[in-house]
């Protein structure tokens, strides 16, 4: 029996970049900071896109609890060129998402979600 | 941080606070009931009432070539030298507050001595997360007494943690792991 497109972690963020062409770079980033599996673009790099999570997470946890929003679930960055997103992927992972401004937030968050899903399986 | 002859990088995290304020017990949850992190054997040196004499150590792997070598120290007044050596190359600090009225001056005085030891590299070089322990208790003080009570604002991540029951444990691991990741390896 063959192994499907998402049966690995690169082919769950494959997948995830095939779906939707807005999504310019995708990382599985341990909840510590450190870079597991990337499917990025030649000009960015994963150990610092891993940096960039963690300090997402970080100043994102500090501000659930401190306004006692309760646990972390995401962080959403806007710029002018577009997203950052990061939600957690089971208990020891993360999914980071960089788009273009172009993106539909509603199915980038349904996919990432799909793919979020898969990742706690496999990790 | 050091690198092994294997290559991997190893970070040492130490669980900093007062005697009986659950350090040891947050390290005993962390190595028995979280998943996700592959850890080594546990090691204790302590008297015949189990109370710590000078560390419990557990090496720890989030995956890839990056080690935490995870310490206690030894909370007794007595101990005072032990901690001081345990300390030593220390990468991140979890300081583990008691919440026990009881306990208010055995905080400050550990807190004062961690300051002591580390100086002003502490929270600049060497990163601190607080855990505010045993929030269970019915008369456990406030979190902005206890706050107060360490001289600690706003730049700090503090946790309110049950060790005997993990409740917080691993948010305030994974915090000084991602400190420590994020200000030893990507500077």
């Amino acid at each position: 029996m063959s192994e499907s497109r998402g049966d690995t972690l690169e082919g769950v963020l494959n997948e995830l970049q095939g779906s939707i062409p807005e999504i310019e770079a995708c990382a599985i980033v341990s909840v510590e900071g450190l870079p597991i599996v990337s499917a990025l673009p030649t000009d960015v790099d994963e150990a610092k896109l891993a940096a960039i999570t963690a300090a997402m997470l970080t100043l994102g946890e500090k501000a659930a609890v401190e306004l006692g929003k309760g646990n972390l679930e995401q962080v959403n960055v806007k710029g002018v060129n577009g997203w950052i997103l990061v939600i957690q992927a089971g208990m020891n992972a993360c999914l980071t998402v960089s788009t273009t401004a172009s993106a539909k937030l509603g199915l980038v968050f349904l996919d990432m979600k799909r793919a979020a899903e898969k990742v706690a399986q496999l990790i | 941080m050091r690198k092994d002859d294997k290559g991997r990088i190893h970070l040492k995290l130490v669980f900093y606070g007062p005697s009986l304020g659950g350090k040891t017990t947050a390290l005993r949850w962390l190595y028995g009931k979280v998943e996700g992190l592959q850890k080594g054997e546990f090691t204790a040196i302590e008297d015949e009432t189990n109370r710590t004499l000078f560390f419990d150590y557990v090496p720890m792997s989030a995956g890839g070539r990056v080690l935490f070598d995870v310490f206690t120290v030894a909370g007794q007044k007595r101990h005072r030298h032990q901690r001081k050596v345990v300390l030593q190359g220390t990468d991140g600090i979890l300081f583990v507050a008691d919440s026990s009225p009881d306990q208010r001056e055995e905080n400050v005085e550990s807190f004062e001595e961690l300051k002591l030891f580390l100086g002003d590299v502490l929270g600049r070089d060497i990163p601190i997360v607080v855990m505010l322990n045993k929030r269970d208790l019915p008369n456990r003080m406030s979190r902005d007494e206890m706050l107060d009570l360490l001289g600690l604002g706003g730049n700090v991540p503090i946790y309110e943690t049950i060790a005997v029951q993990g409740v917080g444990v691993k948010r305030a691991f994974q915090a000084i792991a991602r400190e420590v990741i994020l200000k030893r390896m990507y500077k």
